[in-house]
């Protein structure tokens, strides 16, 4: 056995060999003549396998969710909450008002298909014959009026100039 | 330097959700168990990994591997849980630590005879029971070393420790081990 009590492996000679590097002055032909430092490096390694192997397997055995499940598992981020709810209320008022203004042009659908005519439909349905028309029954109708009805200055016999005069003045004085 | 053509089939495997559990799951769950030291917890962290992976799957430049990228996320969020006093609290109170019974029925068996499977379990106790005794820091050192067989460069860039604080915990950690085997 070539062991050598004096000179193994000191703890940052051994760290950097588990750790795969080359520790520098003569430990690499101290590791090479003690058996006690090269199998404890040994073991030491084997330990580190054995126990990555058995951890890995053990994760391998928790079988993972679908992401797809994962996702629809995950609870929603407060700011996703907030747009979400905005979402729904911008729905909801576009609903709304589409409904509103659906209800408002099948009314006006209804009234159309039921034989009264809006007034810009009259206007437009107006013939020249038909406002002559009514022109001169407006004009008869100032005739009639003008006519048949008295002045109430020709009661007191007074003339419009007359009382045009008599009427108070509101504008200033002059001395 | 990655090629195109490589990059292309990463973003790819990124656009693959499910592929992506499938390959990367146990590892990183296994990385976020024995950081934080508790099962349960480690499953809903890895879960939250793998969802924020794939939603910032846009920025995923394709420099390192996706294990190293998928570790590297399940770091930052293994982190951010240490760092909250009710973690700490509900640790002592309510911990799943995982069991070594259950860990030793997934030691590698081959043709090994029964007394070599019980030194097996035996030793794999002894690292774990290590495992718990180190800080955070050489703990997470530790697993990125030797789980994850990370370079100590990239073990500094990942975790934004100068490399000789790195080896430094490594060297703490690995004497811690082979004190608890018996060995020093």
């Amino acid at each position: 056995m070539n062991e050598n009590p004096y000179i193994h492996l000191n703890d940052e000679q051994f760290s950097e060999y588990a750790l795969g590097m080359e520790p520098a002055g003569d430990a690499a032909a101290h590791l090479s003549q003690c058996d006690k430092c090269a199998e404890e490096l040994a073991r030491f390694s084997a330990s580190m396998t054995e126990f990555g192997a058995a951890a890995l397997g053990w994760s391998e055995s928790r079988s993972p969710m679908s992401l797809r499940q994962l996702g629809l598992k995950a609870s929603p981020r407060p700011r996703f909450a907030v747009a979400s709810c905005a979402l729904a209320a911008g729905f909801l008022l576009a609903v709304g008002v589409s409904e509103i203004a659906h209800r408002d042009h099948r009314d006006a659908t209804d009234i159309h298909s039921a034989g009264i005519a809006s007034p810009a439909g009259e206007v437009a349905d107006c013939s020249e014959a038909e406002i002559a028309q009514d022109n001169k029954l407006l004009r008869d109708v100032n005739m009639a009026i003008g006519e048949e009805t008295p002045s109430p200055f020709s009661q007191y016999r007074l003339s419009r100039t007359d009382v045009a005069r008599s009427r108070p003045r509101m504008g200033p004085r002059s001395q | 330097m990655i090629h195109l053509k490589d990059q292309v089939n990463v973003i790819s495997e990124l656009d693959d959700i499910d592929e992506l559990v499938r390959l990367y799951w146990p590892r990183v769950l296994r990385y976020v168990t024995f950081s934080i030291g508790d099962r349960d917890l480690a499953e809903s962290i890895t879960q939250d990994c793998f969802l924020k992976a794939y939603r910032g799957r846009a920025s995923f430049r394709g420099d390192c591997a996706v294990s190293t990228w998928l570790i590297g996320i399940a770091n930052n969020l293994v982190r951010d849980q240490l760092r909250l006093k009710k973690f700490q609290f509900w640790r002592k109170a309510n911990s799943t630590a995982l069991d070594i019974t259950e860990l030793a029925s997934f030691l590698p068996s081959g043709e090994s005879s029964p007394e070599a499977r019980l030194l097996a379990r035996e030793r794999s106790e002894q690292v774990k029971e290590a495992l718990n005794g180190l800080s955070v820091n050489q703990r997470k050192v530790f697993l990125l070393k030797f789980f994850e067989e990370m370079t100590l460069d990239e073990i500094a860039t990942m975790t934004g420790m100068p490399i000789n604080t790195v080896k430094t915990h490594l060297y703490r950690a690995v004497t811690a081990i082979r004190t608890q085997m018996g060995e020093v």
